[in-house]
């Protein structure tokens, strides 16, 4: 018995010296608020996230950015919601506007400087604009060789003798990019056409999965965020990105303030920073993105915003309908099976 | 042969009241009660949320109105009939694997036997993340083997790995290893005398294997059957990344917990409850097995290894390699993507050491945090798991025994990032705060792994005659002794290779990890996460660092291994 004793003698010691220690050394939980530091709640990976932190360093070496990365935006805004009472972050970057629209409680409105140079603005400055997202139709040119039959429009994909079999879609109701894609149809063309849409496509569980196949040729046509379509073109894919003649849609990445922020000064400065001139200039070389502002031209690799034709969304619809749109989509799947 | 258990006795009221009067001085009642608040407070206290919200409609009231759901709506009847289909079939298709090749390792001399064991204690784990990524790396419709057997002219019976034949086979892989373990043990305590005594009234062999030796494992086969079903019915990722839409109910649970468009808790929490009953169904299953199967130690006699004639010997060894072998292509994939450049999430055919170079830059104290934060929960999951399934195998405790044994599970079956939810919400204020501490990740990983400590100990004690500790007290054995001289040194072997394959777990836990963890506490897990969570991340960086992990448990698992041989066996 006596090893057991000492055992569990031992174990006690440890747990309680953790436990004594983790509590007072409560590291990123109570944020000192002494403008000096922030908790940075993150949902882009590294290749988007580090290049700008490291241009922010340099530019405002007094503030210590702590960045804590969340799988996706839901999943940050989950952790948000549950800390709400005792907020331990103070920024929440990445994911598009009206995700940010829709979790209005959570964040803090503010007035930023650079806010008015961004082409985008939040009349509430809920959100703040840091980048733009294009969607592209994708096509893998070794499953889907023929080059005519390749799509030009949303209009082409519904067109009876469509060629390029089934189109990977992530359903809307879990990814925002297929939700943006799912209003610039509807405003577009109408709810027929989503019907005769979900009769070609393939539903998936992610935009993560609707990327990856048409990367990996299991579909011929998918959707893809411009961004990341041409950084896998440059990395060999044999991927070809088509803007839709009839209309692109977009999305509007964002950051917000979390309410209550410990730091919320430096938070302001933070944001602030990302809209700013500089920071935009990063993301454009560095991180490959289009620009929030109207004064940084786009990235090498993507055409110019004035070539495309981008889909007008009645934003008021979109964030405010969302329920009603999604139950017809369902309507719309079902009755195409 | 085989002693079962007495059945009740006649004459109950009297024998009924003299226990209970006994039984309130019995140190493990107090024990159970203590196990019990510590469920409370870690399992229900938190996930009580869950509960609510499943039973409250969306204008506040009460309702029953989402469970209806579940049996009209086949946005639920799908999924829900996809989930137990492929759980089943997962857990067969791995028994089917596992039996066979713990039945040869337990009883016959074979070369190389520690390594083989090793090997099938690390191949528990799979590289986290990245395990089933590797799987569409070679076998997706782009991938290594399918495009190679293309061009080689080779027919191959599948086009691509994705969909529901590729979660089974994952799946199979991913799990057989888990049952493996338990029926190793199995075998190995069967009591030779047992199979003499069946040889000595003219048994053959095989009809004495397949009559006293299988039944007397069939405990082990249906706690490792139920183990690994459950972790398939639970897991999220695999289905996320290879079922190419096949519908199954972790992911329905998971985007109405957290979608970024729209969520709807109530819905999820339904969902969760459905999950958390199938899974006591299975359980009682489970414990039905368990309970009523005879027992097979009765004395402490060691299996002896027999030889194999060359023939069987060569396709022993030849089925025992290629299983490792694929059950290690996950592993070899990751090892093998690491020294390899990637460019904006693709693999490009450049060797390079740059991935490590970039992982070593950074801190390496992620790998300390690792090993402290699984090591203290792993000590906690065997003190609790020994007490735990003591009560549940022995003390036949009228209410908290099955409590234990169902609260033990809930977080076997809840996917890790909505049980994190949960911790948030109850331990982000007072009395308690956990948030952003380092105890958060100690008490969700010795939470997570406690059902699969507990249900390797319950197994071992179930092979145990009751018998053997009432002779022990019947000579004037206290029971504190009886435990320590019978029980602890039986179930040895059950502690420890459940407390490895739950430190395995735990070291490799990451869904929970990434909702719960704050700066500075980052763990190995996160920074692979980090580098793999966008399609377009440093997928290298995240390799080399699942090469480190694995080396970093692996080596001590190894020498771990080596220095307890003569002990555990």
């Amino acid at each position: 018995m006596r090893y057991l004793k000492v055992l569990s003698v031992g174990l006690l010691a440890v747990s309680l010296s953790t436990c004594s220690g983790v509590l007072t050394n409560n590291a990123s939980g109570s944020g000192k608020g002494d403008g000096k530091s922030l908790t940075l709640y993150s949902v882009s990976g590294p290749e988007v996230t580090d290049p700008i932190l490291a241009e922010f360093k340099k530019s405002h070496p007094d503030i210590v950015v702590t960045k804590i990365a969340l799988p996706g935006t839901g999943e940050a805004f989950a952790r948000v919601r549950a800390e709400k009472d005792r907020p331990l972050g103070d920024v929440i970057w990445g994911g598009s506007s009206e995700i940010y629209s829709s979790n209005a409680d959570l964040l803090a409105a503010a007035e930023l400087p650079n806010d008015a140079a961004t082409a985008a603005k939040d009349p509430k400055h809920i959100w703040h604009a840091t980048d733009l997202l294009f969607q592209a139709i994708a096509v893998n040119t070794e499953k889907f060789p023929d080059e005519s039959k390749h799509p030009k429009t949303f209009e082409d994909l519904v067109r009876p003798g469509w060629a390029g079999g089934k189109i990977a879609f992530a359903t809307p109701k879990s990814s925002g990019t297929s939700y943006s894609l799912l209003t610039t149809m509807v405003t577009l063309h109408d709810w027929d056409y989503v019907t005769k849409f979900a009769a070609n496509a393939r539903m998936l569980d992610g935009s993560t999965a609707m990327f990856n196949l048409v990367k990996d040729g299991e579909v011929g046509t998918s959707f893809i965020n411009e961004d990341l379509g041409a950084k896998w073109v440059a990395a060999g894919v044999k991927l070809k990105l088509i803007y839709p003649a009839d209309g692109v849609s977009s999305q509007i990445g964002s950051a917000g303030i979390i309410k209550g922020a410990k730091n919320e000064a430096a938070a302001k400065t933070f944001v602030d920073f990302l809209m700013s001139k500089e920071a935009q200039q990063v993301m454009v070389d560095k991180v490959q993105r289009r620009s929030s502002r109207t004064d940084v031209t786009a990235p090498l690799g993507l055409p110019p915003v004035e070539q495309l034709k981008r889909a007008e969304i009645d934003e008021t619809w979109a964030a405010g309908d969302k329920d009603e749109i999604l139950d017809k989509f369902d309507a719309a799947v079902k009755s195409a099976r | 042969m085989t002693v079962t258990e007495a059945p009740p006795r006649p004459g109950r009221t009297a024998a009924v009241k003299a226990a209970r009067s006994r039984s309130w001085r019995d140190p493990w009642r107090l024990a159970a009660l203590f196990a019990l608040l510590i469920l409370l407070i870690f399992i229900v206290y938190p996930q009580l949320w869950i509960v609510r919200s499943a039973f409250t409609s969306d204008d506040g009231a009460f309702t029953l109105a989402r469970f209806v759901a579940f049996v009209g709506d086949d946005t639920f009847t799908t999924p829900l009939v996809h989930s137990v289909v492929v759980s089943v079939a997962v857990g067969i298709g791995a028994a089917l694997i596992a039996v066979p090749f713990a039945f040869v390792m337990a009883r016959y001399r074979i070369p190389g036997r520690e390594g083989i064991l090793t090997m099938l204690t690390m191949a528990t784990t799979s590289p986290p993340f990245l395990g089933a990524y590797a799987w569409l790396l070679l076998l997706g419709s782009g991938g290594i083997i399918t495009k190679g057997a293309k061009e080689a002219g080779i027919p191959l019976p599948f086009d691509t790995i994705l969909g529901v034949g590729g979660i089974i086979w994952v799946g199979v892989w991913f799990t057989f290893a888990l049952i493996f373990l338990m029926v190793y043990d199995a075998f190995r305590a069967v009591d030779p005398a047992l199979e003499e005594a069946a040889a000595s009234v003219g048994s053959r062999p095989l009809r004495t294997h397949w009559k006293l030796t299988l039944p007397l494992a069939v405990p082990a086969i249906a706690t490792g059957l139920y183990l690994a079903s459950m972790r398939i019915f639970a897991d999220f990722g695999t289905p996320m990344l290879i079922g190419g839409g096949f519908q199954m109910l972790p992911v329905v649970v998971y985007q109405n917990f957290l979608s970024e468009v729209q969520t709807s808790t109530g819905t999820a929490a339904a969902a969760s409850v459905m999950m958390v009953l199938v899974s006591a169904a299975a359980l009682v299953v489970q414990r039905r097995i368990v309970s009523r199967r005879s027992f097979a130690v009765t004395g402490s006699k060691v299996q002896p290894l027999r030889e194999l004639r060359p023939v069987p010997r060569a396709f022993v060894l030849a089925g025992i390699w290629i299983t490792l072998l694929i059950s290690f292509v996950p592993h070899i994939v990751v090892v093998g993507t690491s020294f390899l450049r990637w460019q904006s999430g693709i693999l490009q055919w450049e060797p390079t050491m740059e991935n490590y170079s970039t992982l070593l830059a950074d801190s390496l104290q992620p790998i300390v945090l690792s090993f402290v934060f699984a090591g203290i929960a792993c000590l906690l999951a065997l003190v609790m798991g020994v007490v735990v399934a003591y009560i549940v195998a022995r003390k036949k405790f009228r209410i908290s025994a099955p409590l234990l044994n169902n609260l033990v599970m809930v977080p076997y079956i809840l996917p890790g990032t909505v049980f994190a939810i949960g911790f948030i919400l109850a331990f982000n204020h007072l009395p308690v705060i956990l948030t952003g501490t380092a105890l958060i990740l100690v008490v969700a990983y010795f939470i997570r792994r406690l059902p699969y400590v507990m249900k390797s100990i319950e197994t071992a004690l179930g092979q145990v005659h009751p018998s053997l500790e009432e002779a022990a007290m019947s000579v004037g054995a206290a029971p504190r002794r009886s435990f320590r001289d019978i029980v602890i040194p039986i179930i040895r072997p059950a502690v420890i290779s459940g407390g490895t394959v739950g430190f395995l777990q735990m070291i490799t836990e990451l869904s929970a990890t990434v909702m719960l963890y704050a700066v500075p506490w980052v763990t190995m897990t996160v920074v692979i996460f980090t580098n793999a969570m966008q399609p377009g991340s440093p997928f290298g960086v995240a390799s080399a660092m699942t090469t480190v992990l694995m080396v970093s448990i692996y080596i001590p698992l190894y020498l771990l291994r080596r220095k307890y041989r003569t002990l555990s066996f």
